[in-house]
Parts: C-alpha cells; structure tokens; sequence
C-alpha cells in the first residue's frame, strides 16, 4: 500500500521571450495541485503577474493564448488534459511558432 | 499581348552569350498545375537545364520565378523565387527573398527570367519591362552587396530594384548568397555562385506592367481579414522578439546543435539570446514590402574598433555563427551576421564550414600551417571575422573552406567527413535531429539537401502531433504533407511567417487563387499542386544521378554517447531513421528505392507538362 500523496506540489514555471520580457521573471514557483491542467498553472501565474493576462494568458485566466505552449521538463507537451506533476517539476511556457 | 488574370502568361529568356532575348509562352493549364514560385522556377529548370549540367558552367540556368500572389498587396505576399543546379550539392537549388525585387519582376511583364550563357566581362544587367541592357559592371568588382546596390541605382535609377552578389558571389564560393532591397538574401545553396560564374555581379530590375485580378474586391476583404490576422496572435513571435528567440527555448530542450553537433545544449547560452540582447543591444524591426509582421529584428553593435555596426540577427544565423562555432559574444555574432550578409554568403553554410573546420583543427588533421596561422578552436572569437573574409575572398585556409563541408572534407581525407555535417552537400540548419524525428526525416530526404523550410517538418515535433501520433510510420505521411504544403506556399508565394493566420489554408488559398485568376481551384487540387511540385524536384534530381544513399543524415546524429544531455533515452536511431524513410516512400508512392514510378509521373501529369 502506498503511502498517501501530497495533494499539492511545488513546481516552477519557467518562462521564455517575450513572457520573460514582460513578467520580467525567468523563473516561478508555484505551489499547484498534483494532478492539473494548465489552469492551475495559468490562474495563480495570471494572479501573479497580472501583465501577463492579454499577451500571454487569456483573459479568462485559465488558458494559455494560442500563440504560446507549455511543456512538462523540456520533454513532453502538455496538452488540454489533465497531467501529474511532482515536486521540482519544471513546466516551460514559451511561443509555439517554431521556424526561423 | 497582355496576359490574363494574375499571370503575364510568358518568361523571358537571356542568353548571356549572345546577347539574345526570347518570349516563352506559358500556357494557364501548366501554371495551373504548378502555380508560380518554387514550381515555376523548378519546371523551367527541369526544361532549361541540361543533363549532368556542371553548376558553374555556362549552360546551367539561373532562374527568378514570380508568383500569382505578388502584386496583390496581400500581406507578405511580395516574394520570388530562385532556382538553379546548385554549385554545393548537384541537385536542384532553390531559395527564396522578398520585397521590392518581387514586386518590379512581376511588372516586368514577365513570370520568370531565364538566364543562361556567360558574360565575358563583369555584367550589370538591367531589365525594364521587355528591355534588357548589359553594361559593364568592372567599377562594381569586390564591392559589398549594399555598395553594389547603392552604385547601381545612383547608375540607373532609383525606381530599380537591384539584387547582386558580393565578393564571395565573384570568387565562385559554392554557398553564396544573391542579396536584394537592402540587405535580404536568397541564401541558400549557393545560388550567388552560379550569378557569379555567369560574371553577372548585379541584375537591376523595373517594370510598368500591371498584373490584372479578377475579382479585386474579393481580394480588397480579404486582405483587410488577413491584415488583422497578421496582428494577432499567430505571428506574436515574429513581431516581437524574431526568431531569434528561438535560441533559449531549443536549448533549454536540448535541440540546439553546438560544437558542430558535438553537443545538443550550450552551456554559454545566455548573452546571445533573444530575451539578452533585448536588453543589452539595441534593436528594431524591419519589414519587407507588402508585409504587416515585420519579422526583421536589425541588431545595433558596437564593434572593438569603435565603429557602429546593424545588422539582422535571425535564429539559423544565431545558431550557426554562435553555439555551432561555440561564439557567445553578441558582438562577434552580429558582426559575422553583417560579413555574411555583406560579402554575400549564406550564413548556415558558412557557419557549418567553419564548424567542420574547427573540429578538424582541434583534431589535429588540419594544423596551424593550414590555417594561414589562425588558431581554429572552438569559441575562438578572434578569428572569426577574419575567416570569414577569407571564405568569401578564397583567400589562404579560406580557399579549402569556400567549398562547402562536404567538398572540404572530401578534399583533406582523414575520415573528415565524419563530422563534415550535411545532407546532400548543403549544411545543416539550427534543429538538432536526434530529437526532433520528423524534423529529422524532413532532413534526410529533402531535395535540396539539409533544409528546414522546405518541409517545416519540425512543426509536428513542436506540436500535439507528435505526442498523439508518435508513430514512425506516421512521420512519412506528416513529412510527406508538409513538404506539400511548403512547396504550395513556396509557388504561391506566402511567407511562412503568415502561416498560421489561416484557419483553412488549403481552402483560403484555392480561394484566393480563383479570385486573382478567375479560374476554379479546389483545395484538392492546390494540394496536389504541391504534391506535383515535390515529385518535379524529385525527377530533377533522379535525373542529376541522385539515389537512395542520398537521402540520409550524417552519422554522428546516431551517436549520442559524448552529449551532455542527460536524457538520451529516445534518440534517433540509424534505424528509425531508415523505417521513417521507407514510410515517406510509401506516403509518396515511390517504389521501395525512392524511385518514382511511371504511373506516379502520369497521374499528376508531370509526363504531360514536361513535353510543353
């Protein structure tokens, strides 16, 4: 039997061009819910740094604006599904217009 | 005669030998089946040049492709294409620039300049509507592409649009680039080589001819809608930080090549990324003609002599003149962006050359005698400039580099080939495979080589796609569509950058089409359009003595034992690498060999407009 898991985690955003520009942050702690979706990430992030809501976050507050993505410690993309995270876990937000 | 809607129905053909000119009648059914751009320019290519060509003798031509799009004022729509046997690979050279050049070819009168034969002296040639003149160009020799342009219009009027070629250009190197409009470069595969062997230095272009559209009010909306579009957030990227901002995010996941491939991450990253340079060199945006995004982030640096110096900094220049050569002064990197775009060299090939050529330095096969003296180690920003001039001048260790990789390596032995990296000669952009599969895929069998515009197949390992269809064999059909869908946007023209305001694009752009043309197009049958063009490339390059040991990627991509990467578990292997190819083959209809079968040529009638 396994002992029982913490409800919340502690995780940190990492944030990439503009979004850093504009939070003026590089990297940010938030304690979320184990089991997410990118609303947990994106209210307490609009809730932070409120001069994110427009360009980056949309203005409901609980999704991503399409021109930007998140991704789970530089290897998986997360989608509109529901995710598990763990302590330490990093989530990168940045543009999702590859190419140049 | 005045042509129809959208197209002047004819090319021009310049023989540079003799002086002659000829009108080449090009009839809607083929422009039709191959729209303009990439597939025009391809199409005469296939007809113009001749079997086995050499790149850099006379008969190969060098031809400039315009569109159905330009002259719309459709947002990023003033572009045109180049196409040429490249001097770098053998095969089909194709690249593309924008802005005002674009638009005075359309109004030229003509969809396309074929240009054959040779100049016995240094040519300035200058095309006004049907009017050719070749004058002599002597005082414009080992000018730099922005003196050269600047000369020529003091020469023959502001109203022209001038594309030249810089030293490097001149001096055969076989990844030259062709600049225009101040600065922009069709760049790749060495198309200002083939200019330079013509001993044409500069071509000046203006036209009066209106190009006719068939329904303008059509067009008016939607280039209200597309205006708009342009703005949100489907080019948010482009229009604020440019695609250099690329630079943190791929390292951060350990698909930005350095060291020459040696490495997938670049622990010196910091000072020559986007959010960085924001803050520690000024910059602004440039736009070219007709364009709402205005990608063009133009970087201010001051130089070690003093002297003030702008120049663009894109990502796959960041990547090849900083991580791939171990660089990370700001300074250094936009000062070789500058050279590059001044002398007239591509700067991925050039950053790649030098690459091998470090890494064969600190090797030990090339050795301090070879290199005129320079200490060729990676990071070593004191040399850089200097070497580049060398490339573009032929000068001392410069005349081995201008070469390319591939002929570099060939030339010295000593199994330098192994880190010679390239596909098909032409040298790899800033998208590190071993991660990134289908962007892998896209470039083992790309037609021109190592090329990550002409598939955009990193677009599906950026994506959902990749986690959702993670499968091998599916990476043939993305890899197949997507080079489809680049070579429709590469023929129409649009740039890249607009992709994205599309919610349909196969379904707007059809649309689009019928509007300027007045004829019906199905989104099936654009899409097929791009299929055909694919398979015409294809056939250019079955023709030029390609075959299946061509479409691969360098071995060192198979190795990943000396990365710094600690997630190393799902990196390509030569395996997958050969599944993923075979399901290409099959999504094309190719035979097994990578061969196109007679029935494959006839059902997209490329038997048929080949024999017109």
């Amino acid at each position: 039997m396994h002992s029982k898991q913490k409800q919340l985690v502690e995780i940190i955003v990492e944030l990439f061009g503009q979004a850093q520009l504009i939070a003026n942050q590089k990297e940010i702690k938030l304690e979320i819910p184990r089991i997410a979706t990118i609303d947990a990430i994106a209210k307490p992030l609009a809730k932070k740094y409120s001069e994110l809501v427009g360009p980056v976050i949309k203005h409901n507050c609980i999704e991503l604006q399409s021109s930007y993505i998140a991704n789970l410690n530089g290897i998986t993309l997360l989608s509109e599904n529901s995710f598990e995270l763990h302590d330490g876990d990093h989530i990168l937000i940045f543009s999702s217009q590859a190419g140049g | 005669m005045m042509g129809g809607f959208g197209y002047h129905n004819k090319a021009l053909h310049i023989n540079l030998s003799n002086e002659q000119t000829q009108e080449v009648h090009i009839d809607n059914e083929v422009l039709d089946l191959i729209i303009g751009g990439t597939g025009l320019a391809t199409y005469l290519l296939y007809k113009y040049c001749p079997t086995n060509a050499e790149p850099l003798e006379p008969s190969n031509p060098l031809i400039f492709a315009s569109s159905p799009l330009v002259g719309t004022r459709l947002t990023t729509s003033s572009k045109f294409a180049i196409a040429t046997k490249s001097p770098l690979t053998g095969f089909i050279g194709d690249s593309l620039s924008s802005s005002y050049m674009a638009l005075e070819l359309k109004k030229t009168g003509y969809d396309a300049i074929i240009i054959s034969g040779k100049r016995k002296v240094p040519t300035l040639l200058t095309i006004e509507n049907s009017l050719v003149r070749f004058m002599d160009a002597k005082q414009l020799l080992t000018k730099t592409t922005s003196q050269t342009e600047q000369q020529v219009k003091n020469l023959v009027g502001k109203k022209f649009s001038v594309c030249s070629i810089g030293p490097a250009g001149e001096n055969l190197v076989r990844f030259a680039s062709i600049a225009n409009d101040g600065g922009r470069q069709a760049g790749r595969t060495g198309v200002g080589a083939v200019m330079g062997s013509k001993n044409i230095k500069a071509i000046a272009i203006h036209g009066t001819n209106k190009t006719n559209i068939y329904d303008e009010s059509s067009i008016n909306r939607i280039r209200e809608n597309l205006h708009t579009k342009s703005l949100g957030p489907a080019t948010e990227k482009y229009r604020t930080l440019g695609t250099i901002s690329n630079m943190s995010v791929f390292n951060r996941l350990n698909v930005l090549p350095s060291y020459n491939f040696q490495q997938t991450k670049f622990e010196n990253i910091e000072p020559i990324t986007a959010e960085k340079t924001a803050l520690t060199h000024k910059f602004g945006s440039a736009h070219c003609a007709n364009c709402t995004i205005g990608c063009e982030k133009i970087f201010t640096s001051s130089s070690k002599s003093g002297s003030t110096i702008k120049s663009r900094l894109e990502y796959e220049t960041a990547y090849a003149l900083g991580p791939l050569i171990g660089i990370s002064d700001p300074d250094t990197l936009i000062e070789s962006s500058h050279l590059c775009d001044q002398l007239g060299l591509d700067t991925i090939s050039t950053g790649a050359t030098i690459a091998w050529a470090m890494e064969s330095y600190e090797k030990g096969v090339l050795k301090q005698t070879d290199t005129d003296g320079l200490e060729l180690y990676f990071g070593n920003e004191k040399i850089v400039p200097k070497l580049i001039t060398m490339i573009a001048e032929q000068k001392g260790i410069g005349r081995l580099l201008s070469q390319g990789s591939k002929k570099s390596s060939e030339q010295i032995g000593e199994s330098s080939d192994a880190w010679a990296m390239h596909v098909k000669g032409l040298e790899m952009p800033g998208y590190d495979p071993r991660k990134l599969k289908t962007m892998a895929l896209g470039l083992a069998v790309s037609t021109r080589g190592a090329c990550h515009n002409r598939s955009s197949a990193y677009e599906s390992d950026f994506s959902f796609i990749s986690n959702t269809q993670n499968d091998q064999l599916d990476k043939g059909i993305i890899t197949k569509k997507s080079e489809d869908y680049s070579a429709v946007m590469d023929s129409l023209i649009w740039c890249k950058f607009v992709r994205k305001a599309f919610d349909d694009f196969y379904e707007e752009s059809s649309y689009i089409y019928s509007s300027i043309t007045g004829r019906e197009c199905l989104p099936k049958q654009l899409e097929e359009s791009g299929e055909r063009i694919n398979n015409l490339k294809k056939l250019f390059n079955i023709r030029e003595g390609w075959d299946i040991s061509d479409d691969t990627l360098p071995s060192r991509i198979f190795d990943s034992s000396n990365l710094n990467d600690s997630n190393q578990d799902d990196n390509l292997t030569r395996g997958e690498l050969n599944t993923m190819i075979s399901s290409y083959y099959i999504a094309r209809g190719w035979t097994e060999k990578g061969t196109i079968p007679k029935s494959k040529i006839q059902s997209l009638s490329l038997d048929y407009i080949l024999k017109k």
